[in-house]
């Protein structure tokens, strides 16, 4: 009988790039855009070297994958590398969002959130 | 279109890993256009540049997490298994390092060593095209320097070399007002030299073509120590006046530190030519050097300047018929045509004793691969390739060498550097300027294609063996823990050559400590810490008069030093004030010759008569006294005059082959080239006491002296004996000669004791040098022995084990197992001993033979040391081992 294995446990910034990712979707996500995304709804300073080498992690644990898409003009000609969350990124998101959002609400009373 | 900073662009695009350039680009550029849009482009350059910086570190820190993943990787692997077995083999790892160490460090101290004299690098711009042209005189095989008439066509007609130059050295008295003078090497030098290093002067400028010009007023360029040391480093020194010997010079310029072209000058005149040129082989002799022309190579400017000299040979056949020029890499020592010599002379030694190294070291590889064959049956096993276990053996072998390699090589820097600092130096000899002792960077990587090399050596050739046919028998006896490897006649051979070599060299580095020792002991008992030596010598050239000719230099000279001894005997603390051509403890000359018998009968040959020229009051200058005749008198100091004194040890040795006869009254003469024609007969007048300061044949040195004056001295050595330190005289014996003389020199000036340290130093080194190579060898043959009786038990666990379940006592299985221990080292120790007592019948030196009975022991103790641990493993094998095996 196999044993289902856990979902793997995310740190904040990796799951603060994958729920941008998820948020993007496969073909707007890639490092730039998610560093920008990250900093527009967070209001912190977001570095993209953080973001190239959280990015390269995920994808080591497995939990993204990525591609090169078209060569644009407005990046010198260059391609982007679009990220797309795999299932088990998906599962990972959940787990980690899901133990913050019980861990939080158990504290709702102390820290003001109402959900 | 604004692009994002070039710098970004090109440090990313290096920094990225294979496949992530074009998208990290593609981030960098799109941010830039961001910035650019939000915060305008001066803000945005500086923005993307710290972020550049950012990734850039983040890439770093990837590629360090990667180089962490490879630590896992199988070389990786082999690497730390390779320190491992460092540590699991103490014994190999200080044998066999030693050994490696010892051959690496000799290899690239050689390598050194030999490619800074055979074929050096100029530290100059340019310097790998610089040139020297040589002439040789092919009917004699000698260099031609006198080619001023040659250098004069070479230099209007030669294209395919540059800035021709030519230069001659000249020793020469440097004197500043009162204050003393020091002989220094001055470069007589054309000014095209100066264009040719592109080296600018320090301060003031170099020499010009027109300072050449005969007549033009004379010019110095100093050296950056002559500088620093006489003229205080003032800037301001140019304009100032040098005096060289008798010549006043203006300072016009000052060279930087280090510069020391052509050789190892410090001083730079203008060599000036006649104006109305040379006829062949006239004018002084020169050396010529220049620049290879942009797109020449050596071999067109030979061709060019062979053709120039058969011009030259057709209209002077008499001088110039057996001359050809020959044009050389500058400071080679040969033509391109030889450098085959060169080649041989620098790797030949160095890869012969890596060799020796390795196939000593070999054998305790070999010992310790077929200790751990069961190990490689199992990788076998397991699904290794026969390549695989060769790479990983030879990793190991890769590691050790790398670590002996290295401590080679720093002990090989450190020894460079000390005997040169000590030796060389001491002796006064200054190097040419791109001799710089200490390894360079090629040598390093000459050191690490040895160290590579003797890894395959170690490494490959036992992992084939170990790794070939036998590996299915490997596998059977996985478990049993014998071994299927055996030392075959190779290895013992090997083995067998170094203990016979082990005992040759015992009584040798024996003979040479005692030797050694001796002459400490006999020199200490001569008070060498009282006495100065000083080399006297007058500059021929400056002090010619012309027309005066030989007698007139030789009258100066023996005035001009018998005023110097006078004024130097009024000094405070001076004892004594002698002459010779050489002091007690110093470089020996010695000649063959022929001694008058007390019978009549044939003289007696002698081949080794140590001779030495002593001037007046030599002897009392060194307290010995005549103990027999008479001593010199002025009469003896003539040219004609046929006297001369012995001393005591050629008394003893004359009346042992005399039957107690006396030497006084005999006759000697010396051996000359033509044994036709000896030399004339010379009356033995007195028998001075010995010096006691020649330790040669233990004291026993048979000495000739014959009177001479200063003139006639040469070379002539002051000696002054103090009452207090003689080195405090140093200064103010200079300052006494510059004040006599300007063209008097003094051109070496030591106290004895540091003449008899020098010359105890290379026996001394010689014996340390023996001792450590006697010690390795010891404990080379004690490792191999060990190895070849931990294998020869490993492979007959059965046999021991139903031996003694047989009831085979222990010293018979001692003696079955070990017989091959004892053959080999009992034929090493025969064969050593063979080789001495051939030595000894054909040299008649009796001392090595004496040595013998102690050679023996030593070498036969050292073996059964080495197989006390093997012993004590097969005394412990139990006849459940054999079952277990069968």
């Amino acid at each position: 009988m196999s044993r289902k294995r856990a979902p793997q446990s995310l740190a904040e910034f990796e799951l603060l790039v994958l729920l941008a990712a998820l948020r993007l979707g496969p073909e707007e996500a890639y490092t730039v855009s998610i560093a920008d995304h990250i900093q527009q709804k967070t209001g912190r300073s977001v570095r993209r070297a953080n973001v190239y080498t959280t990015l390269q992690r995920l994808e080591a644990k497995r939990l993204v994958t990525t591609r090169l898409g078209e060569p644009r003009p407005e990046r010198g000609g260059k391609p982007r590398r679009l990220v797309t969350l795999r299932p088990s990124g998906l599962t990972a998101v959940r787990a980690t969002a899901g133990a913050i959002r019980v861990m939080v609400g158990e504290l709702a009373d102390i820290i003001g959130e109402t959900r | 279109m604004r692009q994002s900073p070039r710098w970004a662009r090109v440090l990313l695009r290096w920094l990225a890993p294979p496949g992530d350039a074009d998208d990290l680009l593609g981030d960098l550029e799109e941010a830039y256009r961001i910035h650019t849009r939000r915060h305008g482009p001066i803000e945005a350059h500086v923005r993307t540049g710290l972020e550049t910086l950012d990734m850039a570190a983040a890439l770093v820190r990837t590629r360090i997490d990667m180089f962490g993943s490879y630590r896992g990787s199988t070389a990786m692997q082999d690497y730390k298994l390779g320190f491992r077995m460092l540590i699991k083999y103490p014994g190999l790892t200080l044998a066999g390092g030693l050994a490696i160490a010892l051959a690496i460090g000799i290899g690239a101290g050689w390598y050194d060593v030999m490619s800074d004299v055979l074929r050096p690098r100029l530290p100059l711009p340019g310097g790998d095209r610089f040139v020297e042209v040589q002439m040789r005189n092919v009917a004699t095989s000698q260099g031609e320097w006198r080619v001023l008439h040659d250098f004069a066509i070479w230099r209007q007609e030669a294209r395919s070399i540059e800035e021709l130059g030519a230069y001659r050295t000249i020793e020469r008295n440097l004197v500043l007002g009162d204050a003393q003078s020091a002989p220094v090497t001055v470069a007589a030098i054309t000014a095209s030299a100066f264009r040719l290093v592109q080296v600018p002067p320090l301060h003031g400028r170099p020499l010009l073509d027109a300072d050449e010009r005969p007549g033009a007023p004379p010019v110095v360029v100093l050296g950056y120590d002559v500088w620093r040391q006489w003229f205080g480093g003032r800037a301001d020194a140019i304009g100032d006046t040098a005096q060289l010997g008798r010549t006043v010079a203006t300072v016009v310029g000052i060279m930087p530190e280090g510069f020391a072209f052509p050789v190892n000058h410090q001083l730079w005149t203008p060599l000036q030519l006649l104006g109305s040129g040379y006829a062949p082989l006239e004018g002084s002799a020169v050396q010529v050097f220049g620049r290879l022309a942009p797109g020449a190579t050596r071999a067109q400017a030979n061709v060019e300047l062979t053709a120039l000299a058969e011009r030259i040979a057709a209209a002077s056949p008499p001088t110039h018929q057996h001359l050809r020029p020959r044009v050389l890499a500058y400071g080679a020592e040969y033509p391109d045509d030889e450098s085959w010599i060169a080649v041989s002379v620098t790797h030949l030694p160095v890869i012969l004793v890596l060799i020796v190294a390795c196939a000593n070291v070999g054998t305790l590889v070999y010992a310790r691969t077929a200790t751990r064959d069961a190990e490689i049956a199992t990788r076998y096993a397991l699904g290794a390739s026969r390549g695989r276990i060769i790479g990983q053996l030879f990793i190991e072998a890769l590691v050790l060498a790398s670590v002996a390699a290295i401590v080679g090589l720093w002990a090989a820097h450190w020894t460079l550097k000390w005997g040169f600092d000590v030796y060389m130096a001491g002796e006064g000899y200054v190097p040419p300027f791109w001799i710089d002792p200490g390894l360079k960077l090629r040598t390093v990587l000459y050191a690490a294609v040895l160290t590579t090399t003797g890894a395959a050596m170690l490494g490959i050739l036992p992992a084939i063996k170990a790794t070939g046919s036998n590996v299915q028998a490997q596998l059977r006896n996985l478990g049993s823990g014998a071994s299927t490897l055996r030392f075959g006649w190779g290895w013992t051979t090997v083995m067998l050559f170094e203990v016979a070599l082990t005992v040759i060299c015992i009584p040798v580095a024996w003979s040479f400590a005692e030797e050694a020792l001796r002459d400490r002991r006999i020199r200490a008992q001569f008070p060498a810490d009282q006495y100065l030596a000083a080399l006297v010598a007058m500059d021929r050239e400056a002090a010619a008069v012309p027309g005066a000719g030989e007698p007139a230099f030789r009258a100066r000279l023996e005035q001009t030093y018998r005023e110097l001894e006078r004024r130097v005997a009024q000094e405070p603390g001076v004892v004594a004030v002698t002459f010779g051509n050489r002091l007690p403890g110093m470089s020996p000359v010695w000649r063959r010759a022929e001694i008058e018998a007390s019978d009549g009968s044939a003289p007696i040959r002698v081949r080794n008569l140590w001779t030495s020229a002593v001037g007046s009051g030599y002897f009392e200058a060194f307290d010995k006294a005549i103990v027999a005749g008479r001593a010199f008198h002025d009469g003896d100091r003539t040219a004609s005059a046929t006297t001369v004194l012995v001393n005591q040890a050629f008394a003893r040795q004359y009346s042992r082959y005399t039957n107690g006869a006396s030497p006084l009254g005999r006759r000697v003469r010396y051996a000359t080239d033509d044994p036709a024609k000896p030399g004339p007969w010379l009356e033995i007048v007195g028998i001075v006491e010995d010096m006691g300061m020649t330790p040669t044949n233990g004291g026993e040195a048979a000495y000739v002296y014959r009177a001479v004056s200063p003139a006639t001295a040469s070379p002539l050595v002051m000696g002054v004996r103090m009452a207090g330190d003689p080195a405090s005289l140093v200064p103010r014996l200079r300052t006494l000669a510059a004040s006599l003389d300007p063209d008097l020199k003094l051109e070496e000036v030591r106290t004895l004791d540091e003449i008899a340290w020098r010359e105890d130093a290379p026996n001394m080194m010689i014996t340390g040098a023996s001792a450590a190579v006697v010690g390795l060898g010891l404990f080379m043959s004690a490792a191999g022995i060990f190895s070849l009786m931990s294998v020869s038990v490993a492979r007959r666990t059965r046999e021991i084990g139903l031996r003694t379940a047989l009831g085979a006592s222990p010293a018979r299985l001692l003696a079955a197992i070990f017989r091959r221990a004892l053959v080999l080292v009992g034929s090493g120790v025969a064969a050593g001993n063979f080789v001495i007592l051939a030595v000894t019948v054909w040299t008649g030196a009796s001392e090595m033979a004496e040595a013998l009975p102690i050679t023996s022991v030593v070498m036969l103790t050292v073996g059964l040391l080495a197989c006390v641990e093997p012993a004590r493993r097969a005394l412990r094998i139990q006849p459940a081992d054999a079952l277990k095996e069968a």
